[in-house]
C-alpha cells in the first residue's frame, strides 16, 4: 500500500521525502531494456537453434549449411576504422552522429558430403540498446556515468543510429497461444462457402518469433486451418491435420468434439461433414503425412533427398502450433480439437466472439522481440543467399569448390549481405524489409526518434504502445474505444486527439510488460501442480459435466469439472501469492466461468512474456500480486478499503484484491497534472499533449549532445503545487516552467479569445527566458578522398579575424548574424571558400571536431559540429499554457505600472481571461491557483495528487481555510486597483499562483512575411513555404471576403499586382496570346517589334494579364483548343 | 490639478530601511496613482547595463550571467547626479554616466564555490566607489551585517568567471532592473464604504489594517453615496537600491518636472 498522504509539505520535509520516494527512472524503460537483454541471452541462442539448415547440390556434392552460433560483441567502431581505440561510448555516438553498434559474428557450419567445417564470420554490426547488458553503461555507477558524459539518471532503452536516439515502439498484439473466437466478415472471402466464423491463434516460438493460424468454418461444418508461408496464404482441411498429428479413428475425433455438447444435433452433422472432408487416401497418420509432405515440399524448399514424411513433419514443426515443442503431436492435436469445438460453439451462438481490440486479449510486443525476429530472419536469409550465390555460380559454369574453405572465404562470404545494415536500416527508417513479414500487419513505423524536447516527451516515447499502423486507416472507430478492460494497464487520459486517438496509448505507471520467459522446468513443475490439484489428463476418464479445458500457455494440459476448476484457480492463486510450489509470480490465472452467450469458458494459465502486468494487493494474504489483463476481468478489485466495505455491505461483493494506489491508473505523464480529478476530462488529455511540447531543461548533459535543435528554459522552477509523482520521478532534475501570479480578469481587451497578458517587468526579470541550441554538422568528406580542409588562408585573415580563427572555424563565444563568416574551407586549388551564417542572431556555443563517420578511414578533420545558442526570451506571439490544458498566446507585455495591483502591492505576472473557465471547466486550475497562493504565503508546498479530496472533505474548503489563516480572503479573491486610473476595480478578482509552461511553438519560428520574392517558374505566382521565403496563400474564401466588401483595389493588389501580373501581347486579328512574339526589325537593328507569328501581322497590342492565364492558354493549346481574346482600344 | 489645489497632505506612519507607510490625504485617485506609477517607472536608478565577458567556464551561459548581473540592485542614492548615457557629452561612457565594476573569480579547490555580489568590485579608476551592490553597502555601513550577498553563480574546481560590468542610469519603464520598488500599493476605502467593489460575502473578507469599524460583527461600512476617495494609505517597499523615502522624493520630483514641462508647453501653446 502507498504511504498516507501529507497535503502540506514544508521545503525541509520535501527534501527528505524526495529521497525516500524517488523511484528508479530505469523502471520507465524496463520493458525495452529487459526485452533486449532477454533477446541477447535467451532468445538468440534459441533462434539459432531453430534456424533451418539449407541443403543444396553442387555438382555431385550435397552441401548443408547451418548457423550454429551467433554472438554480438561489445560496442565498437567499425573494424575498418583506423584508430588505436575501437570501443565507443553512447555520448560519442550522439555527438559524432554515428551508430552505437557491436560486431555480429556467425558460426557457420558447412557440411559437404558429411565433411563438416565450422567458420566464424563477421557479418556486420548490430545496433546495441543503451543500458542493456551489452552496453558499456549498464554496470556503471552514477559518477561513472557522468564521467562518460551521460545523464546521471540515464535510463537507456533506445538505440543510437547516426546520432539519433531511436526507440522501437511497443506494439499491441493478439495475446499469444490463446485461441480467440472471431466473427469477421472478411473470413467469407477466403473461399467458396466460407463463413464469417473463425478461431485465431497467434503461436509464439520459444525464441519469440510468431506464426498466426486461423481455423475457418465452411458452411455445412467443414473446417480448414489457414496460415502463411513467406506471406503466401495456405488452407489445410482440419481433418487432414488431425490425422497427421495423431493416429486416431474417426470415432475418436467425433467423440472428442461432440463430447462438449452431446445434445446438439447440428454439431453432430457438422462434425460428420468435417470428417468426410479428408482428401482421398489420407485415412492414417502415415498417409496423411505423406499427402501433406507431397503438397508442401516445393513450397518449403525441401531437398530431394528428404522424404515426404519428413517434409510434412517439417511443416508441422515450423508452421503448425509452433509454441508446442515439435515432437509433442498429441498436444497439437488436443489444441486443434479444442479450437474446433470453440469454432462450432461460436457458430451455434452458445458463446460470444472474443473482442480482439480488448486489452484482455492482447499483449505488448517489445523492442527485443521485434529486433530478435528480424535478426533471425536475416540469419536465415544469409544461408539462403549463400545457396543462391553458389547455385548461380554453378549454373554460370564458374569454378566452384565447396570442399575448399578458402573458396567460401574469398568468393562466397565477401558477396554476402551485411546483416548489420539490415538492422541499421530497420532502426533508422522504421521500415521492415522482410521476406516473411515477421507475422506483422505493418511494414513501416516500427522505430521512432526519441525526441529530447523535454523529459515528459522523452519518457512517453518509452511508455507508448501503438495498436498498429493497419488500424490507423480503418474507418470504424471501434478499435479506438477505451474499454473497461484497459483499467490499470492503459492510461485512459494519455492519448493524443486527432488521427492517432485511441490507437497510440500509454502504459500506466505501474504497468510493466513481462520481458523474461519462465524456464521450462518451472512450467513443467507447474503442470504437475495443476494435476495434483485435481485436473485430469485429456481423454483419460469420465468427469461429471460440465467439463472445462485447462490451458497452460496455450497447451491443453487437462480437463476438469467446473467446481474443481474453480477450486484449482483459487489454490493456484494462493500458491502464486505466497510463492509456494515454485509457482511463478508472473503466472496469470484466468478462470472464465461458463455463462450462456458468454466468452468460451475454461481455465487459462499463462506464464508467457510480453503480457502486461501490474501489481495489486491480494486481500487474502495482504501481499502484492502481479495480475495481467485477462484474469483482471474475472477478479474483484476494490479501489480502496472504504469502497470494499461499502460495496460488500450494499451489494455483497467479496473483493479479493485492492488497488495499490488510486492514481495508479494514470500514465507517467498524466500523473503530473495537478488536481486532474477536478478537470473536465478532455482538458487532462490536452495537458498530456501540451506537457510534451513544453520547453524545459531536457537533459543534464547538454554540452555533450548534438541534437539539431534543443530547447532549453533558462531558469525552471519547482511548482509550488505538485503531485506526488513529481517527487517520485524527481522532476526537479528536469524543470518544466515557472510559477506565475495569475489574476483572472478581463483587462485592456488584450486577453480576449485565449490571449494572455504578461507583465513586462516579469519578463525583464527572467520569466520564461529560454534559448534554442542549434547544431549544424559540416561534413567535407566526399568520394574522391580528402580534397578539402577547414582553414583560413593568410590573405583572408584580416577581414575575417573577428569571426574565424586561422583554422577556419568560428571563434567560440562570439555573436553571429545572418551573413557573417561561419566557417572557411580550403580546397585543392588553395582557394578559400568562406561559408556564411544563415539564421537568427546567435552566439557560438561550441565547435566540436568529429570522427568522419563510423566507417571512415580518414584521420584528417573532415567533420565538425558547430553549436549556436539562440536567445528566445518571450515575445508577443509566443505560446504558454498552465497544466490544465489552458493554452494562450502572449498578446501584450504590459508595463508593470499599468498592471492592476492588489492592496499588498502585488502585480500579476499573467492576466487570464475569465471566459476561459466556464466552458472548459478546468476547476483544477482554480484549485491550483488557491493552493499556490497559500503555499507562497505559508512558505510550503502542497500535494496535488488526484483523488485525495472528496465530497465530505473538499479542496475548496481546505485551501480556503489555508488562505484565511494567512489573512487572505477565503475564496482566493482580492480587491484590485486599476494600474491605469488608480481606481478600485468593481469586481473582486480571483488571484493566485499557477505553474505555467512555455510551449515550444514560438513566433520567431513561424512568422512569415514577403513583399516580393521567389516565384514559381511556370505560373509566376509566389511560391509557398516559409523556408523559401514564399507567400501566405490568399485563397478563395479570402477572395470572397474582399469581393463582399467591395474593396476592388485591394482585390486587384493581392491577386494581380502582388502575384503574377505581367504584360502580354495579343494579336488584334487572331486574338492569340501565345502566337505573338517580339522580333528584331532587322538583323542589325536593336529595335524590336511585336508580331503575331500565326497571322504574320504586326497589329499586336499590349495588355496586362495574370501570367497564369498564358499558361492556361498553353495547356488548352496542348489539347487542341484555341484561345482567342477579343481586344479593342477603349 | 484639483488635488493640488486641495493641498494634499502626507503623513508618514512608519519607516524602515526597506519600507515606508504613508497616508496621503486631501488627494484623489489621479494624484495617488500618478505618484505610485512614478515610483515604479520614473525614479532613476543605476543598474548594470553592459557586461563584457572575458572568461566564462561556468555551467551558466553568458547571457544568463549577464541577465543576473543586471538585476542586482546597486546603491542608487546618487543616481540623480549621473547623466543618462544618451544625454552625456562623452562618446563611450565617462565617470559622469558609467560606473565600472569588475569580477574575477576562479575556483581552485575541490569544493563548490559561490560567486556573489561580494566579488563584484568597483574599480579604483571609477569616480564613485559608492555605487556598489546593496549588500556590500550594507556591510560597509555596519560591519555586523554579513552574508546577504546575492549569488551570481556557483562554480566548481577549474571553473572561472572574469568580466567587466558597466552600470548606467535608467528608469523602470525602460527595463525592470531599474525599478527601485519591490511593491507599491495603496488603498483608499478600507471598509468599502464607497462600494466601488461589490462583495458577495463581506464576512469572508479579512479586515484592513486601516479599518475604522469598531463593531466585530460588521464586515462592511454603511454605504456612503456622497463619499469620494481622498485618503490613500500607501505602502512602498524598496529593493534596497534606494531608501524608500528617497524613492518617494525622487518620484515626486519626476512628477513635478513633468508637470512643469506640461505647464510650460501649455503656456507656449496659449501664447
Amino acid at each position: 500500500m502507498e504511504a498516507p498522504f501529507e497535503r502540506i509539505i514544508t521545503p525541509a520535509e520535501r527534501l527528505k521525502m524526495k529521497e525516500k520516494m524517488q523511484i528508479d527512472l530505469r523502471d520507465i524503460t524496463r520493458a525495452h531494456v529487459e526485452s533486449f537483454n532477454e533477446f541477447i541471452s535467451h532468445n538468440l541462442p534459441l533462434a539459432v537453434e531453430d534456424l533451418e539448415p539449407v541443403m543444396f547440390d553442387v555438382n555431385d556434392q550435397t552441401v548443408t549449411t547451418r548457423i550454429v552460433g551467433c554472438s554480438i560483441g561489445a560496442p565498437s567502431l567499425n573494424s575498418r576504422v583506423v584508430s588505436a581505440q575501437t570501443d565507443i561510448t553512447p555520448a560519442e555516438c550522439r555527438q559524432c552522429h554515428v551508430s552505437y553498434k557491436g560486431n555480429i559474428t556467425l558460426e557457420i557450419e558447412i557440411n559437404v558430403n558429411g565433411h563438416v567445417t565450422t567458420v566464424p564470420r563477421y557479418v556486420g554490426q548490430a545496433p546495441i540498446m543503451v543500458m542493456s547488458d551489452k552496453c558499456i553503461l549498464s554496470k556503471l555507477t552514477t559518477a561513472q556515468k557522468i564521467a562518460k558524459q551521460e545523464e546521471a539518471r540515464e535510463f537507456g532503452g533506445y538505440f543510437i543510429i547516426n546520432g539519433n536516439e531511436k526507440v522501437i515502439r511497443m506494439l499491441m498484439m493478439a495475446r499469444r497461444n490463446h485461441p480467440m473466437a472471431l466473427i469477421r466478415p472478411s473470413f467469407m472471402n477466403r473461399g467458396f462457402k466460407y463463413t464469417e466464423y473463425g478461431v485465431q491463434i497467434r503461436c509464439v516460438r520459444p525464441d519469440e518469433t510468431s506464426q498466426r493460424l486461423v481455423l475457418h468454418l465452411i458452411e455445412g461444418g467443414r473446417c480448414t486451418l489457414g496460415f502463411s508461408i513467406r506471406k503466401r496464404q495456405y488452407l489445410i482441411p482440419a481433418i487432414l491435420l488431425l490425422r497427421a498429428l495423431k493416429d486416431v479413428t474417426e470415432r475418436d475425433i467425433y467423440e472428442a468434439i461432440v463430447e462438449s455438447d452431446p445434445t446438439d444435433s447440428t454439431l453432430k452433422e457438422h462434425v460428420k461433414a468435417m470428417l468426410n472432408a479428408a482428401p482421398d487416401n489420407t485415412y492414417s497418420q502415415h498417409t496423411s503425412l505423406e499427402y501433406l509432405g507431397a503438397m508442401f515440399r516445393i513450397e518449403l524448399g525441401m531437398h530431394p533427398s528428404i522424404s515426404n514424411i519428413e517434409a510434412a513433419r517439417h511443416l508441422l514443426k515450423q508452421y503448425i502450433f509452433v509454441h508446442i515443442p515439435q515432437h509433442d503431436y498429441t498436444a497439437k492435436y488436443d489444441l486443434l480439437i479444442a479450437m474446433i469445438r470453440r469454432l462450432y460453439a461460436l457458430k451455434s451462438g452458445r458463446v460470444r466472439a472474443d473482442n480482439p481490440d480488448s486489452p484482455m486479449n492482447q499483449e505488448v510486443l517489445q523492442a527485443g522481440q521485434i529486433y530478435g525476429a528480424l535478426l533471425k530472419e536475416q540469419m536465415q536469409e544469409y544461408l539462403l543467399a549463400m545457396k543462391r550465390f553458389i547455385t548461380m555460380q554453378v549454373n554460370m559454369g564458374r569454378e566452384v569448390d565447396v570442399g575448399d574453405q578458402s573458396y567460401f572465404r574469398n568468393r562466397v562470404f565477401p558477396t554476402m549481405p551485411d546483416i548489420g545494415k539490415a538492422l541499421d536500416y530497420f532502426l533508422a527508417t522504421g521500415n521492415l524489409k522482410s521476406t516473411t513479414g515477421l507475422d506483422q500487419m505493418q511494414a513501416a513505423g516500427f522505430a521512432i526518434v526519441a525526441d529530447k524536447l523535454n523529459i515528459l516527451r522523452y519518457m512517453s516515447h518509452f511508455r507508448c504502445v501503438h495498436r498498429g499502423a493497419y488500424f490507423a486507416e480503418m474507418k470504424t472507430t471501434a478499435v479506438r474505444k477505451l474499454l473497461p478492460e484497459a483499467w490499470g494497464f492503459i492510461c485512459p487520459v494519455h492519448t493524443p486527439d486527432g488521427a492517432p486517438c485511441g490507437l497510440l496509448n500509454h502504459l500506466t505507471r505501474h504497468c510493466t510488460p513481462q520481458s523474461k520467459a519462465v524456464s521450462p522446468a518451472v512450467i513443467k513443475q507447474l503442470r504437475q501442480v495443476v494435476h495434483s490439484l485435481g485436473v485430469q489428463e485429456v481423454g483419460m476418464h469420465r468427469i461429471e459435466p460440465p467439463v472445462l479445458d485447462v490451458f497452460l500457455d496455450g497447451v491443453v494440459v487437462g480437463v476438469a469439472n467446473v467446481k474443481t476448476i474453480e477450486a484449482v484457480a483459487l489454490k493456484l492463486r494462493e500458491y502464486k501469492v505466497l510463492g509456494l510450489h515454485n509457482v511463478p509470480e508472473v503466472l496469470e490465472i484466468a478462470f472464465i466461468p461458463p455463462a450462456e452467450g458468454g466468452v468460451y469458458p475454461g481455465l487459462y494459465l499463462f506464464t508467457t512474456p510480453t503480457r502486461m502486468l501490474r501489481p495489486v494487493l491480494h486481500l487474502g494474504t495482504n501481499k502484492r500480486e502481479l495480475i495481467s489483463s485477462l484474469e483482471q476481468v474475472y477478479l474483484d478489485i476494490g479501489v480502496d478499503i472504504a469502497e470494499c466495505h461499502r460495496n460488500h455491505e450494499k451489494f455483497g461483493i467479496n473483493y479479493t484484491h485492492m488497488e495499490i494506489s488510486k492514481h495508479g491508473m494514470l500514465s507517467v505523464v498524466s500523473s503530473f497534472t495537478p488536481f486532474s480529478d477536478f478537470n473536465q476530462s478532455p482538458r487532462n488529455m490536452y495537458q498530456c499533449q501540451m506537457g510534451k511540447q513544453t520547453m524545459g531543461i531536457p537533459s543534464q548533459a547538454i554540452p555533450y549532445r548534438a541534437d539539431n535543435k534543443l530547447y532549453v528554459l533558462n531558469s525552471g522552477q519547482t511548482p509550488v503545487v505538485h503531485p506526488r509523482a513529481y517527487n517520485e520521478y524527481n522532476l526537479d532534475d528536469y524543470p518544466l516552467g515557472n510559477n506565475a501570479v495569475v489574476c483572472v480578469i478581463a483587462y485592456t481587451g488584450y486577453d480576449m479569445e485565449d490571449a494572455m497578458i504578461i507583465n513586462k517587468g516579469s519578463i525583464d526579470r527572467g520569466f520564461m527566458h529560454a534559448r534554442v541550441l542549434k547544431t549544424e554538422i559540416v561534413d567535407l568528406v566526399d568520394r574522391s578522398g580528402v580534397s578539402k580542409a577547414f582553414g583560413l588562408l593568410p590573405r583572408h585573415r584580416a577581414e575575417n579575424s573577428d569571426f574565424l580563427d586561422d583554422d577556419g572555424l568560428p571563434r567560440v563565444g562570439i555573436m553571429v548574424e545572418k551573413g557573417d563568416p561561419f566557417y572557411a574551407v580550403v580546397d585543392e586549388e588553395q582557394s578559400n571558400h568562406i561559408h556564411r551564417y544563415k539564421g537568427e542572431p546567435a552566439r557560438i556555443e561550441s565547435v566540436r571536431l568529429l570522427l568522419a563517420s563510423d566507417t571512415s578511414t580518414k584521420r584528417e578533420v573532415q567533420r565538425i559540429a558547430i553549436t549556436v545558442s539562440v536567445n528566445r526570451n518571450p515575445i508577443i506571439g509566443d505560446k504558454f499554457a498552465s497544466r490544465h490544458g489552458q493554452k494562450g498566446i502572449l498578446s501584450q507585455m504590459l508595463p508593470s505600472e499599468d498592471m492592476p495591483f492588489t492592496e499588498s502591492g502585488i502585480t500579476p505576472d499573467i492576466i487570464f481571461n475569465p471566459h476561459g473557465f466556464p466552458s472548459r471547466m478546468t476547476i483544477g486550475m482554480l484549485i491550483e491557483s488557491m493552493a499556490g497562493k497559500a503555499g507562497c504565503l505559508h512558505e510550503r508546498f502542497y500535494d496535488s495528487t488526484p483523488f485525495q479530496f472528496d465530497e465530505d472533505d473538499t479542496a475548496v474548503e481546505f485551501f480556503g481555510e489555508e488562505l484565511r489563516k494567512a489573512g487572505y480572503n477565503y475564496f482566493g479573491h482580492e480587491r484590485m486597483y486599476s494600474g491605469i486610473t488608480g481606481e478600485e476595480l468593481e469586481v473582486d478578482v480571483f488571484i493566485g499562483n499557477v505553474f505555467y509552461q512555455r510551449l515550444r511553438h514560438m513566433v520567431s519560428d513561424k512568422y512569415q512575411v514577403r513583399a516580393t520574392g521567389p516565384v514559381d517558374s511556370r505560373t509566376r505566382q509566389p511560391i509557398k513555404g516559409r523556408k523559401r521565403h514564399g507567400g501566405v496563400r490568399f485563397g478563395e474564401m479570402e477572395r470572397d471576403a474582399l469581393i463582399a466588401h467591395g474593396t476592388a483595389f485591394l482585390l486587384q493588389d493581392r491577386l494581380l499586382r502582388c502575384s503574377d501580373d505581367s504584360e502580354a501581347t495579343v494579336c488584334k486579328s487572331c486574338g492569340g496570346v501565345l502566337s505573338t512574339t517580339s522580333i528584331a526589325q532587322s538583323a542589325a537593328s536593336r529595335i524590336r517589334k511585336d508580331v503575331c507569328l500565326s497571322c504574320k501581322d504586326s497589329k499586336v497590342v499590349k495588355v496586362r494579364l495574370p501570367y497564369v492565364f498564358r499558361y492556361l492558354g498553353a495547356e488548352l493549346a496542348g489539347m487542341n483548343i484555341n484561345m482567342s481574346l477579343d481586344v479593342s482600344e477603349i | 490639478m484639483a488635488s493640488f489645489n486641495r493641498d494634499p497632505q502626507v503623513r508618514i506612519m512608519s519607516l524602515t530601511d526597506s519600507e515606508i507607510k504613508l497616508q496621503l490625504s486631501n488627494a484623489d485617485t489621479a494624484l495617488a496613482n500618478s505618484f505610485r506609477r512614478s515610483m515604479i517607472a520614473e525614479v532613476p536608478t543605476l543598474a548594470i547595463d553592459d557586461v563584457h565577458i572575458e572568461i566564462n567556464t561556468t555551467v551558466l551561459h553568458d547571457e544568463f550571467i549577464a541577465h543576473r548581473l543586471g538585476l542586482i540592485p546597486l546603491t542608487s542614492e546618487r543616481a540623480a547626479h549621473f547623466n543618462y548615457m544618451r544625454d552625456c557629452t562623452c562618446d563611450a561612457g565617462c565617470p559622469n554616466c558609467v560606473v565600472k565594476l569588475e569580477l574575477h573569480v576562479a575556483c581552485r579547490d575541490a569544493h563548490q564555490m559561490e560567486v556573489t555580489t561580494e566579488h563584484l568590485r568597483s574599480t579604483l579608476d571609477g569616480p564613485d566607489t559608492s555605487v556598489v551592490p546593496v549588500a556590500t553597502a550594507a556591510e560597509r555601513r555596519d560591519q555586523s551585517i554579513q552574508g546577504n550577498h546575492i549569488v551570481i553563480c556557483k562554480i566548481r574546481q577549474g571553473q572561472e568567471l572574469k568580466l567587466t560590468c558597466y552600470a548606467r542610469k535608467g528608469v523602470g519603464k525602460e527595463h525592470a532592473k531599474w525599478i527601485p520598488t519591490a511593491a507599491v500599493a495603496y488603498e483608499y476605502d478600507p471598509d468599502n464604504a464607497l462600494r466601488h467593489t461589490f462583495y458577495e460575502h463581506p464576512e469572508m473578507w479579512p479586515r484592513s489594517e486601516y479599518s475604522q469599524l469598531t463593531d466585530d460583527d460588521k464586515h462592511e461600512a454603511d454605504y456612503d453615496p456622497d463619499g469620494t476617495a481622498d485618503t490613500f494609505y500607501m505602502t512602498v517597499e524598496s529593493t534596497g537600491a534606494m531608501p524608500p523615502e528617497k524613492i518617494c522624493q525622487s518620484a515626486l520630483e519626476s512628477l513635478f518636472t513633468k508637470l512643469v514641462d506640461l505647464d510650460n508647453a501649455l503656456e507656449v501653446l496659449n501664447a
